[in-house]
């Protein structure tokens, strides 16, 4: 979406946080929701079933400070990772401004990360992305379970374009943020206007 | 844009509901301003995820060729209606628009359809977008952003 308005110097943003069902998207954005002042953030508008899963999306308002005389306002969705919402998917990808991949570490899961960055690839393409370009920040999550494979086997299948990475429990908050941030700094960095027209 | 809008849902006397602009990636471009603003982003997020999964059924049934749907979720007195459209130079768009205690609200399904119309025949979005906005951004710069929402 990205829409930046000269006149109130408020730049908007649309995150989203894709990878696979149980990875931990939505534990991402829980961890920011209650480390957020409250008047900052929003509610976490949650569309999911009775045992917690998400049905249609995940979303977050977020009110960062400034940046430059700007204010930044972040729209955080995830995805719903089960394999038949893909159309659900495809939707929320529209206008994205930047991913945070999170892939599951642990050894069991890897064929379902495999899934969902190779899904990711082809929604964007419908999107019209070009997805080599999209900003992307890979984040290596659930660290701490034993079953966790090595970084550089997640390197090796699934960091295709050489992307930031990222290390985290997102249950304990840890590489939450970290993720959150560097990805910030892409995003804003990629932020195209035609400064005349104002 | 903002005041040709604001002007033309005053004409029509659609300025007694709440009346939102926005692409379908959910970036609002115009917002009337008017009603309860409670969680506006929030509520926004949700309508645009249902407009935009219903007009994705609508498609399914392969009815797209049809360009008059409208999404409808109300009441005789309170509601919501939502329809695709899209500006002159063919940027993709929704239009919103919620009402409440209102005695008519089917005037309110002709309106928005002439809100659509008007986007369609004089407003135009497209931006050149060529210049970066930020270069080089430091590893400061993003702290302090972040600095100023910490609990
Ligand atoms: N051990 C461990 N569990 C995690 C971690 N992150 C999330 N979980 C758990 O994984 C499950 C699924 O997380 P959720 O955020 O709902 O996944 P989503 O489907 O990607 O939204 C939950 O039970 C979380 O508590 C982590 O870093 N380590
Ligand atoms: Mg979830």
């Amino acid at each position: 979406m990205s829409f930046v308005n000269y006149n109130k110097k408020e730049i908007n943003c649309k995150i989203v946080y894709y990878g696979p069902g149980l990875g931990g998207k939505t534990t991402n954005i829980q961890y920011i929701f209650q480390k957020t002042a409250g008047d900052r953030r929003g509610k976490i508008v949650s569309l999911d079933s009775d045992n917690e899963r998400t049905l249609f999306f995940d979303f977050l308002p977020l009110d960062l400070g400034e940046i430059r005389g700007f204010k930044t306002r972040f729209h955080l969705y995830t995805v719903p990772g089960q394999v038949f919402y893909e159309a659900s998917r495809k939707l929320i990808l529209r206008g994205v401004d930047g991913i945070i991949f999170v892939a599951d570490s642990q050894m069991e899961k890897m064929e379902s990360n495999i899934e969902s960055f190779e899904g990711m690839l082809s929604n964007l393409k419908e999107q019209g992305y070009d997805p080599s370009t999209v900003p992307l920040i890979m984040q290596w999550n659930k660290r701490d379970l034993p079953n966790a494979v090595s970084i550089e086997e997640l390197n090796q299948k699934l960091n295709r374009f050489s992307s930031p990475t990222q290390e985290a429990v997102a249950v304990r908050g840890d590489g939450v943020f970290e993720s959150l941030k560097s990805l910030s700094k892409i995003v804003l960095m990629n932020l195209r206007t035609n400064l005349s027209s104002n | 844009m903002e005041n040709m809008l604001k002007n033309y849902i005053v004409q029509i006397g659609a300025d007694k509901a709440q009346v939102v602009l926005c692409k379908r990636d959910g970036s609002i471009l115009f917002d009337s301003h008017y009603g309860k603003r409670d969680h506006f982003l929030e509520v926004m997020a949700l309508i645009i995820g249902s407009v935009s999964a219903t007009e994705q059924i609508a498609k399914t049934m392969s009815v797209e060729k049809d360009s008059d749907f409208m999404m409808s979720f109300a009441n005789s007195s309170h509601g919501i209606f939502a329809m695709p459209t899209a500006s002159s130079d063919n940027i993709e768009l929704y239009v919103i628009l919620m009402f409440e205690n209102e005695l008519n609200p089917a005037q309110f399904k002709i309106k928005i359809r002439k809100i659509c119309q008007y986007l369609l025949e004089n407003i135009k979005l497209k931006e050149n977008k060529k210049n970066l906005l930020f270069e080089n951004i430091t590893d400061d710069e993003i702290e302090r952003m972040f600095e100023g929402c910490k609990v």
